[in-house]
């Protein structure tokens, strides 16, 4: 009986440590092996307050998680422009230094020979959890509770934002999302749950020591993980059991001495091997229906969305500009967008050269010119993905060259890219959501405590987004998966979330190039009801005749420098530009 | 007279989308064929394929021979070479090591083979022992071709040559490509965008659009037979 | 400060020892970017052949590295032809190569117990017995064997920079390492390329597992502890380049043993990460790092 309690305790305490890696590594996509240095700190912090000052436990537990989430916290915005390898590099090198540390504070933590008494909970003063049985029961209940906290943030728009960024992570920032904020706090969150793990198991044995959370530990847990399938919820506490019980049966396997101390590594090893190469997506195999899950669990997946307006209609106010109704065009200054001498080099080539043109509100401009000429460049050096080396980019009279992609997209001016950088594992739906501005559930202490508003904005969005959808004929792939669509529908799709911001300015990359007739003619109503709304256009086009259809002005870019800009049907009549750049020989 | 090269029903497939659809195409000996379309119409996917770069369905013929499954090491010892888009050089290694290294393909790649392409491009010879990297765009581009011709190939896959160039430098490269059929028998299958320049030196054009050529005509009668906008 | 001169000699045969480990997981990791974690491990069964040849077959020195050389070669290539390729594969850009590099380091490295024994080995006393020769350059001290490390350190430095720079296997693998794709293109077989950079990144560690056995005993776990110092000291000091590796493995040397001048000899470990770690985080290019 205690033993099967004991195995108990131990399976609680794995799963809420696989949980919180997989929080991390599955469903936020950053590859960290520094989980067993969060879970020893839990441990060892917890396990010093009680040990030495008689502490209550749950105080002690939380100041425990505080402390874990702090330097998981510091750990994520150091790392912030570190990812992929270099991730895997420097989360070796912070678990080394903190089990050096905790080896080597000897005063603080009893070094190498470990930190011993730590006594059993005492909720009141002298109560103590001293049966084991009571013990278990403390920790399934605090198992409960963190798998209740995934569950929650897992399937809420934070969760969703930390998949999209999984995804793609420049697309989440031109939608306006901070990255470094939610690295921040995934970790912190992940951080804080892992250190729970390791005040459990602190208390439960009474005596821990830097040997129990060595890389080895981390390698445990991720086998688990990887078992459980990353991204998984409910299959996390079944892979850690049986992990758990796997490893743990080698002991009672009667190994010959020189087999035995090697036997549950080799064990294990050979588990998370066996995963890695045949079932990378764990116990249960493909996730495909990842999204669809996320979708069902907000009870939305069957029942078609309320929507406010006519479905399909393009009515005017279905999507609202900024600022109210008075989009009134002539009150507001003509110049909405102003750039001027904007330089930039990549390693030695200069390629943008002193460039100065202003776009007009209310218009639609197209910026032409041949390949390589440096219009997404330019692009990337207004909306903030890449900074300029000199000079000035100015939004509706404030200068945005230096912000962020986030800051320049809540400013009011949304992109496309040429290449779409959907968030392919998402929905269609989901694409869109995500995008949407103002979402108390991306934060976590609203997903965990204000379900109730989260809930109310979440519909909100959710009606406003199958409006859009239906807008530009997506309404039937509402839970797609973006990786699942056509050609046109993937740019439909691109169009529709960005569209979700609201945006006053739009900047277009290539919305057109391929699109059949039909799909074309549905751009350009779209693009023509944006701006009788109010709204501004900047769009990168190579389609000449879709250009004088479209486009009120144009801007030449060529080699990086400003050749012409101007009326439209100006510059398409100058023969000599024609000839020099258009590649064209006659008027079409 | 028998093509040099001729697909059959070429398709690409990268997972459930479809980049090269059924695609027919002919290049006969000493010919210059341009195939241009809009952005992501599959013109660079199909001259991987055509390369042996990306897995395809359909049939490649070079020289009546199918090379279908072969592997671009094969092709290049065959005479089929691809210069892909980007100006694409070993930037950390010198401009001699960049023309080394694509005549290894060949069992013996002799010093008259980088000779022949210092030739056409002195000013490549002028800059051997700099590192790639430090040349200009239109060094690299220069060089990007001469590495294509140092196997002294029968036909040369182009991929958008003039990206990024000034206008001087796009009428030189058409020049050199124009010159690599007259001089060395080679053919050229090219990609771009720059219209007036590729319809110039070419005899063919296709047109290309959503993965599939939707049109075909000889280079000086292709403006007045062809919708611009269907292509682009 | 005759101690500050000792601790920098000392500093730069720890060097040697680090910069061996890290060139040859530097020269897997730029030119086929794997993050090959089995790496210390199968430094880690080079060791244990060495001993085992030297020791306990009477095999003798030369006999060890020979049979040490043949199975990290062996082993270094199985991982990539045989794991690696097809992860690659099956899930690219993922990171199920580190998870299943993990995975067989540490089902080698207990492997390598089983058969040889979890108990610490006196390498020392079983290979070159009690010799202490060595050189006195005034109040500097250099056992044979360091100088030994050092020299080996250099010579395999030298070789690699010819062979890199003057042999046709060399170029091409700098072309791999330049661009993947463009090797490709201009014909350049690149799996086989892949193999000989594994082979040859797994033989030019190979005798640092020894030194570091001869300097400390030999245990299960001393080639993945060297290659977690390595790791780091590569992202630090520039992928890509071979001097850069080279430079910050001494670099790291130097600090470890001079640090001792200021703290206490336990705190070694926690001021060079801390330093790394800064390093990498602040400046993620390395100090003379080709790629960003």
């Amino acid at each position: 009986m205690d033993y099967l309690v004991s195995l108990m305790v131990f399976a609680t305490i794995y799963t809420i440590a696989a949980l919180s890696f997989n929080l991390l590594i599955g469903h936020a996509g950053i590859f960290s092996v520094a989980h067993a240095a969060f879970i020893e700190i839990g441990a060892y912090a917890t396990g010093i307050l009680t040990s030495r000052m008689i502490g209550l436990f749950p105080v002690a537990l939380v100041l425990g998680a505080v402390v874990s989430a702090a330097v998981g916290w510091v750990f994520a915005r150091a790392t912030l422009r570190v990812s992929g390898d270099y991730m895997v590099v420097a989360s070796f090198a912070l678990l080394v230094i903190f089990g050096q540390i905790f080896t080597n504070w000897i005063s603080v933590t009893g070094g190498g020979i470990g930190l011993a008494s730590i006594p059993r909970p005492g909720f009141v003063d002298g109560a103590l959890l001293g049966s084991d049985v009571l013990f278990c029961l403390m920790c399934l209940f605090i198992a409960a509770l963190m798998y209740f906290v995934s569950h929650r943030l897992v399937y809420s728009p934070l969760g969703r934002v930390l998949r999209a960024l999984r995804e793609n992570q420049d697309a989440a920032a031109s939608l306006g999302k901070f990255v470094r904020r939610f690295r921040g706090v995934v970790f912190a969150v992940s951080s804080a749950m892992a250190a729970v793990s390791g005040s459990l198991y602190a208390h439960f044995m009474s005596y821990i020591s830097p040997l129990d959370f060595t890389v080895q530990l981390t390698v445990l847990v991720l086998t688990m993980v990887i078992v459980a399938g990353t991204g998984r919820l409910w299959t996390v506490p079944v892979a850690s059991a049986l992990v758990m019980g796997i490893t743990d049966g080698v002991r009672y396997v009667d190994l010959p001495e020189q087999i035995a101390p090697g036997a549950q590594q080799v064990i294990y090893g050979l588990l998370l091997l066996l995963f890695a190469v045949l079932r990378p997506e764990g116990l249960l195999g493909r996730k495909k229906d990842e999204a669809v899950r996320a979708a069902r669990h907000w009870r939305s997946f069957d029942e078609p969305p309320r929507t406010t307006g006519a479905v399909g209609s393009m009515a005017a106010g279905s999507l609202r500009g900024k600022g109210g109704e008075t989009n009134n065009v002539n009150a507001a200054p003509k110049e909405m967008l102003r750039i001027d001498g904007l330089n930039k080099h990549f390693g030695g080539l200069h390629v943008i050269r002193d460039v100065s043109v202003t776009v007009e509100r209310g218009k639609v401009t197209a910026l032409i010119g041949p390949n390589g000429a440096g219009k997404t460049t330019l692009f990337n050096l207004v909306t903030g993905a890449v900074p300029p080396d000199g000079g000035v980019v100015t939004y509706e009279g404030r200068r945005i060259s230096g912000l962020r992609p986030d800051q320049v997209a809540q400013a009011g001016i949304g992109r496309t890219y040429q290449d779409l950088k959907l968030f392919a594992q998402l929905t269609c739906e989901e694409n869109v959501m995500t995008a949407f501005p103002d979402q108390p559930g991306e934060s976590a202490a609203a997903a965990l405590f204000a379900r109730g508003r989260v809930q109310r904005r979440e519909a909100e969005i959710r009606a406003r987004t199958a409006e859009i959808l239906a807008f530009l004929g997506l309404a039937d792939k509402r839970n797609e998966l973006a990786s699942d669509l056509g050609y046109a529908e993937a740019k439909m799709l691109a169009l529709a979330r960005v569209l979700a911001l609201d945006p006053q300015l739009l900047m277009l990359d290539e919305p057109c190039s391929g699109l059949g007739r039909a799909a074309l003619d549905k751009v350009c109503s779209v693009m023509n009801e944006l701006v009788a709304q109010g709204r501004t256009i900047c769009l990168i086009e190579h389609n000449m005749a879709l250009v004088r259809q479209v486009a009120d002005r144009g801007i030449f870019l060529e080699h990086g420098s400003l050749v012409a800009s101007g009326d439209v049907e100006t510059l398409m009549a100058n023969e000599g530009l024609r000839r020099r750049y258009l590649g064209l020989a006659e008027t079409a | 007279m028998k093509p040099l090269l001729a697909t059959s029903r070429l398709t690409v497939r990268y997972g459930g989308k479809v980049a090269v659809h059924s695609v027919d195409l002919v290049v006969a000996p000493r010919e210059i064929v341009t195939i241009v379309g809009h952005n992501g119409a599959g013109k660079s996917s199909l001259l991987m394929a055509l390369h042996g770069h990306v897995p395809a369905e359909g049939r490649i013929e070079l020289d009546g021979v199918d090379i279908t499954g072969w592997a671009p090491e094969q092709r290049l010892e065959a005479g089929l070479a691809l210069v892909p888009q980007g100006h694409q050089v070993f930037r950390g290694l010198t401009v001699r090591e960049n023309l080394e290294l694509a005549g290894m393909a060949l069992r013996r790649a002799t010093s008259a083979d980088l000779g022949s392409v210092f030739a056409i491009f002195p000013r490549l010879k002028e800059r051997s022992t700099q590192r790639a990297g430090t040349l200009s765009g239109g060094e690299q581009q220069m060089l990007a071709i001469g590495m294509g011709l140092v196997v002294r190939p029968r036909i040369l896959l182009v991929d958008e040559p003039t990206i990024g160039l000034a206008p001087a430098l796009v009428k030189r490269v058409m020049a050199d490509l124009s010159d690599a059929r007259a001089s060395r028998n080679c053919s050229v299958l090219l990609v771009e965008q720059n219209l007036t320049e590729s319809l110039a030196i070419a005899d063919r054009v296709y047109g290309m659009r959503r993965g599939e050529f939707v049109a075909e005509s000889a280079a000086s009668a292709f403006m007045q037979s062809v919708d611009m906008m269907e292509i682009m | 400060m005759d101690q500050a001169l000792q601790l920098l000699v000392d500093g730069l045969v720890e060097g040697g020892r680090i910069a061996l480990v890290a060139v040859g997981f530097s020269l897997i990791y730029s030119v086929t970017r794997t993050l090959h974690l089995a790496h210390g491990a199968i430094l880690t069964v080079a060791a244990y052949l060495v001993w085992w040849v030297t020791a306990k077959l009477g095999g003798g020195l030369a006999g060890g590295f020979a049979v040490a050389a043949i199975a990290v070669v062996l082993l270094g290539v199985a991982h990539n032809d045989l794991l690696y390729r097809r992860i690659r594969e099956a899930s690219p850009g993922g990171f199920m190569i580190v998870v299943a590099s993990l995975a067989t380091g540490i089902i080698i490295q207990n492997l390598a117990g089983i058969v040889f024994g979890f108990d610490t080995k006196d390498v020392r006393t079983a290979t070159i017995g009690q010799a202490t020769a060595g050189l006195r350059f005034g109040p500097v001290v250099l056992p044979a064997t360091n100088l030994i490390t050092l020299a080996v350190t250099l010579a395999v430095f030298a070789v690699l920079g010819w062979l890199l720079m003057r042999t046709r296997t060399g170029k091409q693998m700098r072309a791999v390492q330049d661009n993947p794709q463009l090797a490709r293109v201009v014909g350049i077989r690149t799996p086989r390329v892949y193999a000989v950079t594994f082979a040859i990144g797994s033989l030019v560690s190979m005798p640092a597992a020894f030194f570091i056995g001869l300097n400390g005993g030999l245990n299960t776990t001393i080639g993945f502890d060297a290659m977690l110092l390595a790791l780091i000291v590569v992202f630090a000091g520039g992928i890509g380049s071979l001097m850069g590796t080279l430079l910050a493995s001494f670099a790291v040397g130097v600090l470890q043993t001079m640090s001792l001048l200021v703290i206490d000899s336990r705190w070694q470990d926690t001021v060079t990460f801390s330093v790394l770690l800064l390093l990498v985080t602040l400046r993620p290019r390395g100090l003379l790092g080709k790629l960003a």
